[in-house]
């Protein structure tokens, strides 16, 4: 079977720096997968290299055996790859509603005519995403503020709008950058129920990015280990938390309490 | 179980309630049932109606105008206001429009019912190549490629200027005759009048359409971040190009629309300060908004006649004649600093608050708007 998603030696530079050093592994079947690693180990720029907005200088990241390479970053997105972001980047002034619907965007395309005059099979299209972002509005119990201008909401809750509107594009392959930094302790527990939720009903490959040693302890199946660009570990929790290379990485911190290596980011 | 009878049978339709939503489809209507929202409407429409009986021809012709110059400034609206790529070139896009319309009659004797579309679709395709340059760079430089794109289009406008004075011995800028529309002819500023306010409405409507769908949407998302647009599927190049496309369409058809309305058209008229005004009137009426382009029109055609009439009447033209050009430009930049400090949301930000004051009367509470502006 082919592994949804393949990072097969990726190297990805910044003129002298190395970012991502030959790193490799593979997502598939419903694996709930930590990537951890300290402040700049390259976690965000790996992301971006599978969402194509990085290039890698060598290697390459395949999608249902599918080679990413060269394509544009758009249609790696149509293609199946959902990512939420590390500060949310949501769209300010639109609501939340509208937010989820621009990941819907490609069910619903229709000439400019069709948009303007708005009857017909476009609104009929409109009004049956319309219904799905409602089921996503539905599993995150966004409910309340469904109508509200994203910038006024709360970080904690721009942050799970983050990860609803990924969900709305019914990716193959989640991403996930630190969806859970700057929420409150009841908030995190929110959001682990939502990430077990997601699994549950979705069935899909997430690659997680996560500080918070204790929730991806609790929740991952599998964590890979960056550290300065470099793999250092990939494997079971207890097999990580184990590994002397994991420990030197988060140096001074032993395995129980390797809570956080460095601040919030 | 069945459910209560209110739900059901369309003959109780107007009697629901209208806060009562059971479809999408209702929640997604341009004009959901409000008793004042309804109220504003019609009042709307009737003092639209009967403006020409209100005001005298003088006052007529400036709406007129204002009205043309409300169709460009959505166009700009859309790609400025609404996708953020700023464009200081909106004249070039009127001047294709005007010289396509008038070209056309020209040539081969084709009225404003086929060279309106035509300077349509000529001004889309101007604009979008102007907006080829969106995709590789932003901000303050994309806006000096817009401004290089005029000065292309003033020049070539020249050449073709010079070009007839030589092979048709015209007076240089081309003139053309009342339009005709097929059906009707647009003789009286009145018949303009109406035919204007119709096409505009029909405009606002296109584009208030265009901006909740998903095209809106992913202009408004580009505006915001580009980025995050593209990681979910949006192609921004596209729609970076539609959007100068759509600002280019609207321009021409404002262009051709005001080369009939002055009954000619010269490549002069199509400056600098020309784009620089369209920009005021998405500034002043507010950026990304449709009520906001439209007021913002009004505004900036209407503030300097109303000066020179102000003028007139304190039985000042004596004194001041000579600095009345002067006098009206900076009463047009001190009400554009004015709202850039403090009304940046413009004039339908403004009215925003005005209804919000009023709906939540007798409460002072300005609470963050639960509801998204429309
Ligand atoms: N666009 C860029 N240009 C230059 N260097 C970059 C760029 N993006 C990332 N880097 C560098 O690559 C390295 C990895 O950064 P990255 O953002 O991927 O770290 P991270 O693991 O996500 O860290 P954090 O936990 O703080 O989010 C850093 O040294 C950073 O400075
Ligand atoms: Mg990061």
């Amino acid at each position: 079977m082919i592994p949804t998603l393949e990072v097969d030696k990726v190297r990805i530079t910044f003129g002298g720096i190395t970012a991502v050093d030959d790193v490799s592994f593979d997502l598939s079947g419903q694996e709930l997968v930590a990537l951890i690693g300290p402040n700049g180990a390259g976690k965000t720029a790996l992301l971006n290299s599978i969402s194509g907005i990085y290039r890698p200088s060598s290697g390459e990241v395949r999608l249902e055996g599918r080679s990413l390479n060269g394509v544009p970053v758009h249609k790696i997105a149509t293609g199946g790859v959902g990512r939420a972001f590390q500060h949310a980047e949501l769209f300010a002034g639109l609501t939340v509603v509208d937010n989820l619907m621009v990941g819907r965007h490609r069910q619903l395309k229709g000439s400019l005519l069709s948009m303007a005059v708005r009857v017909g099979p476009y609104l009929r299209r409109e009004v049956a995403q319309r219904a799905v972002v409602e089921e996503v509005i539905d599993f995150f119990e966004l409910e309340q503020v469904r109508n509200r201008p994203v910038s006024s909401l709360p970080f904690g809750v721009q942050k799970l709008v983050g990860v609803a509107r990924a969900l709305c594009m019914e990716p193959r392959v989640l991403l996930l950058d630190e969806p859970s930094s700057g929420l409150t302790r009841q908030e995190k527990e929110d959001f682990a129920r939502f990430m077990l939720r997601i699994r549950h009903d979705r069935g899909l490959p997430m690659l997680w990015v996560e500080h918070d040693m204790q929730m991806v302890m609790d929740l991952a199946e599998r964590i890979v280990v960056l550290d300065h660009g470099v793999k250092i570990a990939d494997g079971a929790p207890d097999a990580v938390a184990e590994n002397p290379a994991v420990r030197t990485a988060y140096l001074g911190v032993d395995d129980t309490e390797m809570t956080r290596a460095g601040s919030p980011g | 179980m069945q459910s209560p009878p209110v739900l059901r049978g369309r003959s109780r339709r107007w009697r629901r309630s209208p806060y009562l939503r059971t479809d999408y489809r209702r929640e997604l209507a341009l004009f959901p049932y409000s008793g004042p929202r309804l109220a504003v409407i019609a009042v709307t429409v009737l003092l639209v109606a009967a403006y020409p009986f209100l005001a005298d021809a003088y006052w007529l012709g400036v709406i007129n105008l204002a009205v043309i110059a409300a169709i460009g400034a959505l166009g700009l609206q859309i790609v400025t206001g609404m996708a953020g790529q700023l464009s200081l070139g909106h004249a070039a896009f009127l001047a294709v429009g005007g010289f396509f319309a008038a070209g056309l009659y020209l040539h081969l004797g084709l009225p404003l019912w086929i060279a309106g579309p035509a300077a349509m679709l000529a001004g889309a395709t101007v604009g979008a190549i102007a907006g080829l340059p969106a995709l590789r760079i932003r901000g303050f430089y994309l806006g000096i490629t817009t401004l290089a794109v005029q000065y292309v289009i003033i020049a070539i406008g020249l050449k073709y200027q010079g070009y007839l004075q030589t092979s048709f011995g015209t007076s240089g800028s081309l003139s053309l005759p009342i339009p005709d529309l097929g059906l009707f002819t647009l003789t009286s500023t009145m018949d303009w009048y109406y035919f204007l306010v119709v096409l505009t409405g029909v405009v606002i409507l296109a584009v208030t359409n265009l901006k909740r769908s998903a095209l809106g949407r992913s202009l408004l998302a580009v505006r915001q971040r580009e980025l995050a647009a593209e990681a979910l599927g949006v192609n921004v190049a596209r729609v970076k190009i539609t959007a100068f496309a759509l600002s280019g369409a609207l321009g021409g058809l404002a262009g051709a629309l005001s080369a009939y309305y002055y009954r000619g058209v010269g490549i002069e008229d199509f400056d600098l300060l020309l784009s620089v005004e369209y920009l005021a009137m998405i500034i002043v009426g507010g950026l990304g908004s449709i009520l906001g382009a439209v007021l913002g029109a009004v505004f900036v055609i209407a503030t300097p006649l109303l000066v020179g009439q102000l003028i007139a009447v304190l039985g000042l033209e004596g004194v001041l004649s000579q600095h009345l050009r002067a006098i009206e430009l900076a009463v047009f930049a001190l009400t554009m600093i004015g709202f850039l400090l403090f009304e940046p949301d413009g004039l339908a930000g403004v009215w925003q608050r005005l209804k919000t004051y009023v709906t939540r009367w007798p409460f002072k509470y300005t609470a963050m708007s639960t509801q998204a502006k429309r």
